[in-house]
């Protein structure tokens, strides 16, 4: 059972569990959405010749 | 946190290849690193339910907000960020290949602890299922939607995860949310689904 605070490891040990409750009760089905609007992401490649963003060097 | 570490921490998480695993790495080693200065982040939304649900709803991108007095300052996320991703807007970073979206203080009704995976703080799942259940009803009801909110429901009900139902029943119930007979046709429906 994934409690109030757990550890990973119980967390990892758990993702079966959970995925099969949910597949009982929905199906097989995947709630799967976007990584965000694909209208930005263009327009976001477009901006930046095929890049999500600006030209980027870490600051020293 | 130092550069070797922050390096190695950075490697593992672009050689992991479970996307719901690196999402929660990324979110962990975010939070590591805003704890450091000081905050205390909550992960919120979509991520939130993955990590509830088991990658049956893979977020492409993680939602953090903070809880707590202490919210970064712009200046801070900017030079926090820059450690581990690259700007993509504002509030919004790639940390290799997850978008992360830096929010502002955490939004929830729920009176009940945080859950907590390690480090990681998650909202409420009973804030969770509550938000859930509102955004598939109103302004008119989207199965799909709905689905999100049957499987946090349904890991709570087979004991999966740890809920206070009657939390859950109060937040449904408060003007916030005023999704209480839903949640009601919800649980009946999941019920009636195990026999």
């Amino acid at each position: 059972m994934l409690t109030r605070t757990i550890s990973w490891e119980d967390w990892e040990k758990g993702r079966a569990a959970r995925r099969a409750v949910v597949v009982r009760a929905i199906g097989d089905i995947e709630l799967r959405r976007p990584a965000g609007d694909p209208r930005k992401d263009a327009l976001l490649r477009k901006l930046n010749n095929g890049e999500r963003g600006m030209p980027f060097e870490k600051t020293p | 946190m130092n550069t070797p570490d922050l390096n190695r921490r950075l490697e593992e998480i672009n050689a992991e290849t479970n996307a719901s695993r690196k999402n929660l790495k990324v979110a962990e080693l975010v939070t590591e690193l805003f704890r450091e200065i000081g905050c205390d982040p909550v992960i919120v939304g979509g991520s939130a339910v993955e990590f509830y649900t088991e990658g049956h709803y893979v977020s492409g991108d993680v939602d953090i907000c903070q809880t707590g007095q202490r919210l970064p300052t712009p200046r801070e996320r900017e030079e926090v960020m820059s450690l581990v991703g690259r700007p993509l807007g504002v509030r919004r970073w790639d940390v290799c290949g997850v978008m992360v979206d830096l929010l502002g203080s955490v939004e929830t009704t729920s009176t009940a602890a945080f859950q907590q995976i390690g480090k990681l703080k998650l909202i409420q799942i009973e804030d969770l299922i509550a938000e859930r259940i509102l955004v598939a009803t109103v302004p008119a009801r989207d199965e799909n939607r709905l689905n999100v909110a049957r499987a946090l429901l349904a890991v709570a009900i087979a004991g999966e995860v740890e809920i206070d139902f009657e939390e859950l029943e109060r937040v449904a119930k408060s003007p916030d949310y005023r999704v209480s007979e839903e949640l009601h046709t919800l649980i009946a429906e999941l019920e009636s689904r195990k026999q």
